[in-house]
């Protein structure tokens, strides 16, 4: 993929944050232009080919929520939220308002550039997603499965799966947003009886988070429902 | 044996000694009235000196007195005529059951009755030796009459054998009296109690109201009453055929089951007044308590209806009751001043001048509520745009603070990120960078951690409660939680016991509280110590204790461990908010439960308790 063709919109009212996030994605390759409030990215938009944003919430004259509104008006192009506000329900907030993704500061580069990353491969690829879509493949989100191939995709990428993982993964992915307890996924993925299997099950839903989550300590997908069990959160459509 | 047994035992010989009391009772007594056996003989063992001889004596000289008025008749004596002597005259006839006697020979035997009326004669002479016989002459004639010594020695003889008959039934009459009373007094002082203890056993009967138990008792009573009498009212009322004993015993043992049930309507009572509920048990008393109790609520509700003393606190509503009694009390003297006035003057001015005087006390109470009423609301609306406003300014601050903070920390987390990959950096350089990393992120933690507390604190955390199981969250979180404590080198001797502890809470907040709790125990304990991790569940709650051993004196008290920012170690070194306790005491609470800590030595304990819900639609596969 040549970087150097994508242009990525950083919106930020605190010009150092808006710089450093800059410097971050040049040196990941990427062409950055830069607004300092919701007005000035929507001009911005106009004058260059941008596929990607990066958006603060608060911040003067235009704020972050009512730039994404306008945006989706005409526009499907990734966007990322930025925002101090960390709440759940700031997420729902934002991603129901039309975004993409939502990260909260102050946030880790390497997670920010992932989640940049992750967003591109998937609008690239969203063309021709549709034409594969099957009964045997589960798409959800950046996860996507491969029934036939017991392959997990992960923004396009395989997941490198060992079987136990991908029969705990596939016990999730086709039962989408339900919760399963402990002795449950042991019974169904094991086939034994399960007897404290607690930390088992913990120790792979772990090792799955690492190859699917890209901030595993916060991870969007493979979740704990705690004091209940374990679920793969279906994706906000 | 047991008591049980004994009880029952003695109410059987109970009932077999009343019987026998009833039994003997009844027929001496159905005796003496058939055979005529005088209880008299009981008092006085002698015969001459008895009443009875003198009512014998009474008997046959008014029998004679009878003959004498009206002659027409012979005499028909109760007592056999071959066992006394008699002679009457009535001017020309005479009639007499001893040819032979003369009045000397009357007057030779102990006990006679002699009275001579001659028609010349001034005042008739008696003589007689009856005791309690009449001695005035009644008669018209001359009347003779005596008993021979060898009658009264007869009667003497039969007096005797009486008065040993009846002595003996009576004996046997106490005798057996005695028994009962014996089982009776062993019944009522057994009556609920059980072998083995002092407690005051009560049936289910005891509990019925105490006039209910009265009236059955008292009904038996009359029962028991009419069928002992029956005994001798089928003989007396009716002349029926002589009684057999077997009749006898017949209504005798009716009698005796009959007081028996009396006596087991009785045990109620008996245990009642026991345990003091003979009174507070009956329904009267219940009726005339809760009469009581309305007229008190009555009275306190009339006094406390017409106190103002309530508002003097408040001005409006001051004011209000104030002008609300003014009119109460003036338009009541208005309206009974103008009664009078008519009912004097019989005519209808007063009750116009009424009617105008009370429009006017109406308008003036009306107009002055409305300007008070307006005050209220106002002053009301004020009061709640305060409350709205201070709520808005708190999260506000919360959420601007917030910010303000986290835009630089923002910029200073990624310039020290691009910094470090800066190329050409000194070996010094790249250890300051990795220290300022290393203090970005901890302050990072603070900030976060500080925001969560405050919005705990101030009531402005989202919660997402739902039903969740406290035994699966305590072996998630600790699941969760094995590398961090496998890496601290300390033992973690856990005992979360079986089944499901089903709790209504946010899972998210309560693993952030574990997760705290845990924490400050793997970074505070003694080296090498064991973490006591104990989850009961009893009588509707769910406890999970965390124990620990503290590596370092602990020189503070629960209260201050649990201030913000005050840490552990109170040098304020290492890593960490020292928030950690304070959020889990915080969360807990908002979660709906009690969070207590206790440190006693080097002892530290945190205990978290939750009330457990029914297990209802569980929502986990």
């Amino acid at each position: 993929m040549n970087q150097h063709n994508i242009t990525i919109l950083v919106v930020d009212d605190d010009k150092e944050i808006r710089e450093a996030i800059g410097k971050l994605l040049l040196h990941e390759g990427y062409n950055v232009i830069t607004a300092k409030d919701g007005m000035e990215a929507l001009e911005a938009m106009a004058e260059h080919p941008v596929r990607l944003i990066l958006l603060d919430v608060m911040m003067p004259r235009l704020d972050g929520l009512s730039a994404t509104m306008k945006i989706r008006e005409k526009n499907n192009i990734p966007i990322i939220i930025l925002s101090a506000k960390g709440e759940d329900s700031d997420k729902v907030l934002g991603l129901s308002m039309g975004a993409d993704d939502y990260v909260t500061k102050p946030f880790h580069s390497q997670e920010l550039v992932a989640r940049v990353k992750s967003q591109l491969r998937r609008y690239m690829q969203l063309g021709d997603m549709d034409a594969v879509k099957s009964k045997s493949r589960i798409v959800n989100g950046r996860l996507e499965m491969d029934l036939e191939a017991k392959s997990l995709l992960v923004d396009g990428e395989e997941a490198k799966l060992t079987p136990t993982e991908y029969k705990i993964v596939e016990l999730f992915m086709k039962n989408l947003g339900i919760v399963f307890s402990a002795e449950k996924i042991y019974e169904m993925v094991w086939h034994e009886e399960s007897y404290a299997v607690e930390n088992t099950v913990m120790v792979h839903v772990r090792r799955i988070r690492e190859k699917i989550e890209i901030n595993p300590r916060e991870p969007e997908y493979l979740k704990v429902v705690w004091g209940v069990g374990y679920k793969i959160e279906k994706e906000r459509q | 044996m047991k008591r049980k047994g004994i009880k029952i035992l003695v109410w059987v010989l109970l009932s077999a000694s009343l019987f026998m009391v009833g039994q003997t009772f009844v027929s001496t007594a159905y005796k003496a009235v058939t055979q005529q056996v005088n209880p008299e003989c009981l008092f006085n063992a002698d015969y001459a000196s008895s009443d009875d001889l003198s009512n014998v004596a009474r008997s046959i000289i008014s029998e004679l007195n009878f003959w004498q008025q009206d002659a027409a008749d012979k005499p028909e004596f109760t007592t056999t005529p071959s066992l006394f002597h008699y002679y009457a005259a009535n001017g020309s006839r005479e009639i007499t059951n001893s040819d032979n006697m003369v009045k000397a020979d009357y007057l030779k035997q102990k006990f006679h009755y002699v009275l001579d009326v001659p028609a010349d004669v001034n005042g008739a002479k008696t003589e007689n030796t009856f005791r309690n016989v009449g001695a005035d002459p009644v008669g018209n004639g001359k009347l003779y009459m005596s008993i021979p010594a060898e009658t009264i020695a007869g009667w003497q003889k039969t007096w005797t054998q009486n008065r040993i008959y009846l002595e003996h039934q009576l004996l046997l009459i106490l005798l057996w009296g005695l028994i009962s009373l014996a089982f009776l007094v062993y019944i009522v002082i057994a009556a609920g109690r059980k072998a083995g203890d002092d407690q005051l056993h009560l049936l289910a009967v005891d509990r019925w109201y105490t006039e209910f138990l009265l009236a059955l008792f008292v009904s038996l009573c009359v029962i028991f009453a009419y069928l002992f009498a029956g005994a001798f009212n089928s003989y007396y009322v009716f002349h029926w055929e002589e009684l057999t004993p077997e009749a006898i015993g017949f209504s005798v043992a009716m009698a005796t089951g009959v007081f028996m049930l009396s006596l087991m309507v009785m045990m109620p009572l008996i245990r009642k007044i026991k345990a003091g509920t003979f009174i507070s048990g009956s329904l009267s008393y219940r009726i005339l308590r809760r009469c009581w109790i309305a007229v008190k609520k009555t009275v306190l509700g009339l006094r406390s209806f017409f106190d103002g003393s309530a508002y003097k606190e408040h001005l409006l509503t001051k004011r209000l009751f104030r002008s609300q009694t003014v009119y109460i009390l003036g338009s009541a003297g208005l309206l009974l001043f103008c009664v009078i006035l008519s009912a004097a003057s019989y005519s209808a001015f007063p009750v116009f001048l009424f009617i105008v005087l009370e429009l006017i006390i109406t308008w003036w109470y009306v107009a002055g509520n409305k300007k008070t009423y307006s005050e209220i609301n106002e002053g009301y609306v004020e009061s709640l745009k305060e409350q709205v406003k201070s709520e808005n300014t708190k999260t506000a601050l919360i959420t601007n603070v917030s910010h303000d903070l986290k835009t630089p920390l923002t910029s200073i987390i990624t310039y020290v990120d691009l910094l470090s990959n800066e190329e050409g950096l000194s070996d010094t350089a790249k250890d300051y960078v990795n220290i300022i990393a290393g203090k970005a992120e901890r302050l990072k933690h603070i900030v976060s951690d500080l925001f969560d507390l405050s919005k705990s604190v101030s009531g402005n955390i989202p919660l997402e409660m739902d039903v969740l199981d406290m035994r699966t969250l305590m072996e998630q979180t600790l699941a969760d939680m094995k590398d961090p404590i496998e890496n601290s080198g300390h033992t973690l001797k856990t005992s979360l016991g079986q089944g499901t502890a089903t709790i209504f809470s946010d899972g998210k907040k309560l693993y952030r509280v574990f997760q705290n709790i845990i924490d400050n125990a793997l970074k505070y304990s003694l080296a090498g110590s064991r973490i006591f991790i104990d989850l009961t569940s009893t009588d509707g709650k769910v406890k999970v204790t965390i124990k620990n051993t503290a590596g370092y004196e602990m020189n503070f008290t629960e209260e201050e461990i649990l201030q913000r920012f005050t840490r552990g170690d109170q040098s304020r070194s290492g890593d960490g908010s020292g928030l950690g306790l304070s959020i889990a005491e915080s969360f807990t609470q908002s979660c709906g439960g009690t969070f207590q800590l206790d440190i006693d030595g080097d002892q530290f304990k945190v205990t978290v308790e939750f009330s457990t819900v029914e297990t209802v639609g569980k929502e986990s596969v």
